[in-house]
């Protein structure tokens, strides 16, 4: 079973520079992603598992592969529990 | 046709004209000399037809203002306790509202008239542009120093009255304390134009005027006066919040209007640099940062 992830449906998100907002359609809660925190954002668009990001995260950023793996599984509990990202439903949760 | 008794007034809101059409004399003079700085010789873009009521006691009327709350039904819309009751027709270009007295004659009801001023603005740009405003407004005191406007922005009770009122005649010309327009880049033009508008401050006077932005100033109270270089996501998230929600009569659809928000800002923030400006009652000191902040504009500029 494949396990990706995508952006919930109730946000709206812009990049600024390096760093990315995201708001809730509410307008009550503001998110703001680092420059990491963003790179991992913009592949949780329902086309890569969380190893898939983590290796593009490995080849971006100075750090190491098992760094990057706990990176993007943090980071995407982190979204998750904020609502904004979520697994893709046809996947399932793992 | 008209009623004898109607009053009429053409306002100029940014880029549209809006006619006001009113049963009460006393409010529409009342109108007459909060907008008399505004007059509009266009083709009217909207209408505003205003039938004034007084069904509620001043007493029953304060007692009911701070807990109103706004209810649209399709093109109905109401507030709590019917201080105000209305239909928009957009089909037609008009807005009809019932609105009690007691709302024209306080202080607190200002808040009311403003929030209606920019609904129809925004009704305006929903028939003229298809629902793409020219330009947004923005919770500024904007301020025309050496024909450029400097913008100090920040939430209701932040102090921008005060830099108004600081600013004086000999340290700017003060175009509203409460709210301007800020019109969007235009295609090869990478300079963004302020103008003024109808909304009602604490300083008695309005300029309609139109210059360039040169800068935007993020208020701050604080013991000193000092002044900060803003990184542009803090710029975007902060100005993002004293944007005047740019929702027509009875829009519902929230993404669209947030859309609308983050896009703005971050337009503006791409365009002119942005500040934290912490300042005090202190004039001579807040003017003398103003003026070293202006004078590094320059440096850049050259």
């Amino acid at each position: 079973m494949k396990n990706k992830i995508t952006r919930a449906d109730d946000i709206i998100w812009r990049k600024v520079e390096d760093e990315i907002a995201v708001l809730k359609n509410d307008g009550c809660s503001l998110h703001i992603l680092n420059e990491t925190a963003a790179h991992i954002w913009e592949m949780c668009n329902g086309n890569y598992e969380p190893d898939e990001i983590a290796a593009s995260l490995f080849e971006h950023f100075d750090v190491t592969l098992e760094e990057a793996k706990a990176d993007v599984l943090e980071t995407i509990g982190k979204l998750k529990d904020l609502g904004i990202l979520k697994w893709d439903k046809e996947e399932g949760e793992p | 046709m008209l009623s004898s008794s109607n009053h009429l007034l053409e306002v100029q809101l940014g880029d549209f004209c809006c006619r006001i059409v009113c049963n009460d004399k006393e409010v529409a003079d009342s109108l007459a000399k909060l907008y008399g700085d505004f007059p509009s010789t266009q083709k009217p873009d909207i209408t505003l037809k205003l039938e004034i009521v007084k069904k509620m006691g001043s007493t029953e009327f304060e007692a009911a203002l701070p807990e109103v709350k706004f209810f649209h039904d399709g093109d109905y819309f109401k507030t709590s306790c019917s201080i105000v009751v209305g239909k928009r027709n957009l089909d037609a270009g008009n807005v009809a509202m019932e609105v009690e007295k007691h709302i024209f004659n306080q202080d607190s009801g200002r808040s009311y008239v403003n929030h209606a001023i920019c609904s129809l603005y925004y009704t305006a740009c929903k028939l003229g542009h298809n629902g793409n405003p020219p330009a947004f407004m923005v919770h500024s005191c904007g301020i025309i120093r050496h024909d450029r406007v400097l913008l100090f922005s920040g939430p209701s009770g932040i102090g921008k009255s005060t830099i108004a009122r600081l600013c004086g005649e000999e340290h700017g010309q003060v175009i509203n304390d409460e709210a301007v327009l800020v019109h969007r880049p235009q295609q090869g033009n990478n300079t963004l134009m302020v103008q003024g508008i109808p909304i009602i401050g604490e300083l008695p006077h309005r300029l309609n005027v139109t210059a360039p932005l040169r800068a935007v100033l993020l208020l701050r109270q604080g013991k000193r006066t000092s002044i900060s270089r803003l990184r542009r996501m803090e710029a975007y998230v902060r100005f993002m919040r004293q944007i005047a929600c740019p929702a027509f009569i009875g829009q519902m659809d929230k993404r669209a209007i947030y859309s609308m928000i983050v896009d703005f800002s971050n337009e503006v923030t791409q365009t002119v640099p942005f500040y934290e400006f912490e300042f005090t009652l202190d004039r001579t000191a807040l003017w003398e940062v103003v003026e070293e902040l202006e004078a590094s504009l320059d440096r850049e500029d050259r």
